[in-house]
């Protein structure tokens, strides 16, 4: 079923997004943007799905960033297994998100947009980290800031044999792709409590979201810069995998 | 590298933009005039990716995806950049 107050987490901004993690009538998966049927219930198979795909985190003393956590049941699973694997955590969002994850020893938070707002970081951890994740982020980042700057400055912090997972990135001609089959018109007719078929136009630009080409473009970017780079597919158990997909880029 | 802060309007910082753009568009750099429609040719989101490393790097400002699809035209593009290289100045001055 469509959730009712969808329209009121389209199109966030990370000044939206502060907003969101202030509004204390919120739940924790709508403080990130999220309406709840989408997101509860599901975050320990979204926990399952990046701690596979990212093998670093399974290790102990890592060095882990996480671009944008948030606050919900997803931040407080990474939060535990650094703490139960000895990691140092940094993450990265904003002060009203940061305010709501716990503070420990092994947890430094730096407050701000990333890259641009933690020069400090940029700096101290360059060729540092061992595993950066940055989970249904990076469709807000390519709407509103430069998506390589914050790709080129992510790499760079990266340590050799160190992990980067872009998780979660909507991708418009996976979305098409999914519409346009049998099963895609039977989901959007559950999820609409419908008959009609949804629209999926192919061969049309769309200039202003994510598709193939942008996702292609980022792994011949990541490439040419030295890093492996992989597009992933999500697990059919969590809950946007018809139409969003991850990137994950390693250093040699 | 190659951006112009100090004279953002400065005749060789556009003609090398326009070149960039028409690197990106594909089509020969005497062809994208103020007039000419982005939507006419090559402007799909990879021509979108690269037009924002463009302008960074011309520039040094971002311009970020869901303004330059507002853009109709290489002059609407060429003013949303001036109109943000002008804030910039102001909040430095």
């Amino acid at each position: 079923m469509k959730p009712k107050n969808i329209e009121r987490f389209s199109n966030l901004t990370f000044e939206d997004f502060r907003r969101l993690a202030n509004d204390d009538t919120l739940s924790p998966c709508e403080k990130i943007g999220f309406p709840n049927e989408y997101r509860e219930g599901k975050e320990t198979l979204i926990f399952a799905d990046v701690v596979r795909k990212l093998p670093g985190l399974s290790l102990s003393g890592k060095t882990v960033l996480d671009i944008g956590p948030g606050c919900s049941g997803l931040a407080m699973m990474i939060v535990k297994l650094c703490r139960d694997n000895g990691h140092r955590f940094i993450a990265v969002d904003s002060v009203e998100m940061l305010r709501h994850l716990p503070s420990e020893p092994f947890i430094t938070k730096t407050a701000g947009r990333f890259p641009n707002g933690c020069p400090d970081l940029l700096t101290t951890h360059q060729g540092k980290i061992d595993v950066i994740l940055t989970y249904s982020v990076f469709h807000y980042v390519y709407a509103e800031s430069n998506p390589f700057d914050f790709l080129d400055k992510s790499l760079a912090l990266l340590a050799e044999g160190g992990q980067m997972l872009i998780g979660d990135i909507p991708n418009v001609s996976k979305r098409k792709r999914f519409f346009s089959s049998n099963a895609g018109i039977r989901f959007h007719q559950v999820y609409t409590q419908t008959a009609e078929v949804p629209v999926a136009t192919h061969n049309c630009l769309e200039p202003g979201r994510i598709d193939d080409g942008v996702m292609m473009g980022i792994i011949h970017r990541c490439r040419l810069a030295g890093f492996d780079a992989y597009v992933l597919p999500q697990p059919d158990d969590l809950p946007m995998a018809n139409r969003r997909e991850d990137l994950l880029i390693t250093r040699p | 590298m190659g951006h112009n802060k100090e004279q953002p309007t400065d005749y060789m910082s556009t003609k090398a933009f326009v070149a960039g753009l028409a690197g990106i568009l594909q089509v020969p750099p005497e062809t994208v005039t103020a007039d000419y429609k982005l939507d006419s040719g090559n402007w799909d989101s990879v021509a979108v990716l690269a037009t924002i490393a463009l302008i960074d790097e011309q520039y040094n400002i971002t311009v970020p995806a869901k303004d330059l699809v507002s853009c109709g035209s290489v002059k609407q593009l060429l003013d949303l950049i001036m109109a943000r290289l002008a804030a910039m100045l102001q909040s430095n001055d």
